[in-house]
């Protein structure tokens, strides 16, 4: 064992001499190299005796067994090396450069167990002392130095061959290095021969090696274990190996098969590393996290997945999932899986129930992928986050601005938030309400763009919007604004700018519909100018018959007229307007009763062209002194009526009284009776001022007159007690007019219904 | 004496009235019951005077005043409101659409005499001068 032997096995050419020689039974082809022909002599007879396969040239001198060897193909050679031209180890050296494959058996006259040990280690197959030899030793040792040659090559071959590092041990150092092993270690062939084979191992791992080599060398082949070691690079490396004890150049040496499995050894402690770090993560998370098998079982659940659903760990593993969840949302997991299936694009993140042990139902999000495994299983990986509060904290939210919301949307006047450039954000229920927009068609919109304000306001719109954007709120302000439909609306408007932030200001703005308030207010005051302009008419209709009364009076008073006939005219004049004066204080009073609702009417059979006889034959005089002709055409045949004879005579008296009033000279007013239906229609017809639309709309109100016409005078009660009047007969009254050319006032009174003849 | 007097009045009462008072003192009395007919006798009759109504059927006291200003021929002749439209605010519209004296009614006979006269003295006095300088009288 304590023997050296150095082997070269990176010769390329060893294998192919040994396989030639493997294929034929040629004789072996000795080259004899021998200075001494006495000797040389007696070895060729040595071999050649006995007639067995050798062939033996034989050459004196180095210089030419190296040209031997160059020229052709040897199965040995025998070399002495004491010689001419070259001596001692340095003769076997220059051979074996020169052949490395042919095995080489020394023979020398030298007997130095040294000199044997050192040329055995250089690579010498045998080392044969000259005179020690017979023929049987040293044909026996050229054929096992052949042979020994021979299995060495093969041995080489596999061992450069092989993906495993090859290495032999013997004495503790490399005596045999495989290309592969040289490469895994870092360091060259002539590095390691002869360096001692336990300096790569890691110094920890050492002692271990150490005894499984001696294990191995007691007990037979080891099973493989792992160690590390050392590159020439200094890297620490993984190693799986075997080891066994073999022959080596005829001593006991160890044979190492040599692994390397670092990048394994380092997946599996990554892999090893990585698991425990994720796990850490999963395990801490405050997201719950579960993992389920292909049939939706739990695989895999978080602590936390745990304390949402109050469940055990053991409770939960390999159940299904879905047996946790609540009959909705069941339906909505289902859908999504099947959509999922489908291969159509869901979203990743979605909400359901989950029921707890205990029964409550809590709200989580889930996030979820699927993954396979290795054996290509489909595996659900899910996060699941408890949102119950937050939902609960959202619905609150909502709840309230929903509230918040019903009492804007109630609330009795209208809300409406704008911007500062008076585009609007929102208006409540009674804010549509009163323009007729609605929110879908206010919101966004500006108030210009939407015309809402008539032109007149625009100037304090813009005020009032600046005003909210230093800050300050306004109105209450009165203002017009145009609806949707186009109508005008008064409304009374108060803002008050809120800040939201540094930036951004908003208006909320507070309106009421005035519009009512407005048109009493209009009304009201019309009503006053009426009244007014009544008391005015009333005192001018006074005076107009008070005049002449006491005109005349005084007149009279004075002796002025001594004559009995003019004393009479003038008396006459007196008496008639005495009558107005006593008519206009009966309208006034009519017009009181209609105030208060005392009207009565007292109906009572009459023929209607008695009553208009009667009018007209009192009118006949005043009109003829106005040059106007009165025209009447009543049918005889016309039937009885029920009336008020009075009443009537009250409005022919008015309509006659209006007709000559409003006419010229030269003009006829018409007075014509018919039946129309089941009616009687009388009518007034004149020819003198007319009027335009907007009196006739006004014409039977009360205390009404024409402003431009409202020099005539008429207390402005003789329509309105017509129509009263009439109406009170169940019939109605009405006016046709054209300014210029005339009016025609007509009434309608009901017929008596009797048996059908009441049509004419 | 025997100036020419024109009355524009529609209430025959009244009308008649005036008429007569008048034509007692002496002056020629002219009638229209209208502010058309009262216009055209305005130019046609050359009154020394107009007394005017002002509630007329169409045409009203005032506007027949206004327009007998706006001619030349009548622009300077006087003109004497008699109205039962008694409130302050009309008496000034009769002055201001140029009336030269305007009386409420009810009005004395007497009185009606006296602002006549007194409107056709001042005329008198104007004497050759274009207008005569319009006199507010009190009652």
């Amino acid at each position: 064992m304590r023997n050296r032997l150095g082997v070269r096995i990176s010769d390329k050419r060893c294998e192919t001499a040994t396989k030639e020689k493997e294929m034929s039974d040629k004789p072996n082809k000795v080259l004899l190299v021998e200075d001494n022909l006495e000797y040389a002599h007696l070895i060729r007879a040595m071999v050649s005796g006995g007639g067995t396969g050798f062939e033996l040239t034989h050459v004196e001198r180095l210089s030419d067994a190296l040209e031997h060897l160059n020229k052709e193909s040897w199965d040995v050679v025998l070399l002495d090396l004491l010689l001419p031209d070259s001596h001692g180890l340095d003769t076997m050296v220059k051979v074996q450069a020169q052949a490395p494959s042919i095995p080489i058996v020394v023979l020398t006259g030298l007997d130095d167990e040294a000199l044997a040990i050192k040329a055995m280690q250089k690579g010498a197959q045998d080392y044969l002392v000259k005179g020690m030899v017979d023929g049987s030793l040293l044909k026996r040792s050229i054929r096992y130095a052949i042979e020994r040659k021979r299995a060495e090559g093969v041995f080489k071959t596999l061992a450069i061959s092989s993906p495993i590092g090859i290495y032999i041990v013997q004495d503790r150092v490399f005596q045999l290095v495989s290309p592969q092993f040289q490469e895994l270690v870092g360091y060259s062939e002539d590095e390691l021969l002869d360096m001692d084979s336990l300096r790569i191992v890691h110094p920890e791992d050492r002692e271990m090696v150490r005894e499984k080599a001696i294990k191995m060398l007691k007990a037979g082949p080891s099973s493989p274990y792992e160690y590390r070691y050392i590159s020439k690079s200094g890297q620490i490396k993984w190693v799986t190996e075997t080891v066994t004890s073999i022959q080596y150049r005829g001593r006991r040496a160890t044979l190492g098969n040599f692994l390397d499995i670092t990048e394994r050894k380092q997946a599996e402690e990554g892999l090893l590393e990585s698991e425990e770090r994720f796990r850490s993560i999963v395990e801490n998370s405050h997201d719950g996290i579960m993992i389920l098998d292909d049939a939706h079982r739990f695989i895999y659940v978080n602590d936390e997945l745990c304390r949402i659903a109050k469940y055990s760990r053991e409770e939960v593993i390999g159940q299904d999932f879905r047996k946790f969840i609540d009959e909705e949302s069941k339906q909505l997991v289902a859908e999504r899986y099947i959509r999922r299936q489908r291969g159509e694009k869901i979203p990743p993140r979605y909400e359901f129930n989950i029921v707890c042990k205990d029964g409550e139902k809590r709200r989580v999000e889930i996030s979820s992928t699927t993954i396979k495994d290795s054996a290509g299983r489909v595996k659900t990986v899910a996060q699941i986050l408890d949102v119950t509060e937050r939902k609960r904290a959202e619905e609150k939210l909502r709840q309230s601005e929903e509230k918040l919301k019903t009492y804007l949307e109630s609330a009795p006047d209208g809300v409406y938030i704008n911007d500062l450039k008076g585009t609007f954000l929102y208006g409540n229920k009674k804010a549509e309400e009163i323009i007729g927009y609605r929110k879908e068609e206010l919101i966004g919109k500006n108030f210009l763009k939407l015309n809402l304000l008539p032109a007149k306001y625009l100037a304090k719109a813009g005020k009032l919007l600046a005003l909210n954007a230093i800050g300050r709120p306004t109105g209450p302000d009165e203002l017009e604004l145009i609806g949707k439909d186009g109508t005008r609306i008064w409304v009374e408007i108060s803002t008050t700018p809120v800040k939201h932030g540094e930036e951004k200001t908003e208006v909320i703005g507070f309106v009421r519909d005035i519009t009512e308030r407005k048109e009493a207010e209009n009304a009201l005051r019309e009503l006053d100018r009426m009244k007014s302009d009544f008391i005015a008419n009333v005192s001018h209709e006074l005076r107009t018959p008070l005049h002449s009364i006491r005109g005349f009076t005084e007149l009279m008073l004075q002796d002025k007229m001594p004559e009995p006939e003019v004393q009479k005219e003038f008396l006459t004049i007196i008496d008639n307007q005495s009558k107005n004066l006593e008519k206009l204080i009966d309208d006034l009073l009519d017009a009181s009763r209609l105030e208060s609702g005392r009207f009565k009417i007292q109906k009572h059979r009459l023929l209607i062209k008695d009553v208009i006889s009667e009018v007209v034959g009192d009118f006949y005089t005043i009109a003829s002194e106005k040059g106007i002709t009165i025209n009447t055409d009543i049918p005889e045949a016309l039937p009885e009526i029920e009336a008020d004879g009075k009443r009537l005579k009250q409005v022919l008296n008015n309509l006659l009284s209006n007709a000559i009033k409003f006419s010229n000279g030269g003009t006829h007013v018409t007075v014509t009776g018919a039946t129309k239906d089941s009616e009687l229609m009388v009518r007034v017809t004149d020819q003198g001022v007319g009027m335009p639309e907007e009196v006739r709309q006004h014409l039977f109100e009360r205390f009404y007159r024409a402003k431009d016409t409202a020099r005539v005078g008429g207390t402005g009660l003789g329509l309105y007690i017509s129509k009263q009047i009439i109406e009170a007969h169940g019939g109605h009254i009405l006016v046709e007019s054209k300014v210029g050319e005339g009016s025609t006032f007509s009434f309608t009174l009901p017929l008596i219904k009797t048996s059908g003849d009441s049509n004419e | 004496m025997n100036e020419k007097i024109l009355i524009v009045e529609d209430d025959p009462g009244a009308l008649r009235l005036v008429q007569y008072t008048l034509e007692h003192e002496g002056y020629q009395v002219l009638t229209a019951t209208n502010g058309l007919v009262g216009l055209k006798k305005a130019q046609s009759e050359e009154p020394d005077l107009i007394i005017l109504d002002v509630m007329l059927p169409g045409m009203d006291g005032f506007e027949i005043c206004h327009r007998l200003r706006d001619e030349p021929q009548t622009a300077g002749l006087p003109i004497l409101m008699l109205s039962a439209k008694a409130q302050e605010a009309d008496k000034t519209t009769g002055i201001k659409v140029g009336a030269d004296d305007y009386l409420p009614k009810p009005a004395d006979p007497a009185e009606i005499i006296l602002r006549v006269g007194r409107l056709l003295a001042q005329k008198a006095a104007a004497g050759s001068k274009e207008m005569a300088q319009p006199i507010i009288g009190d009652k």
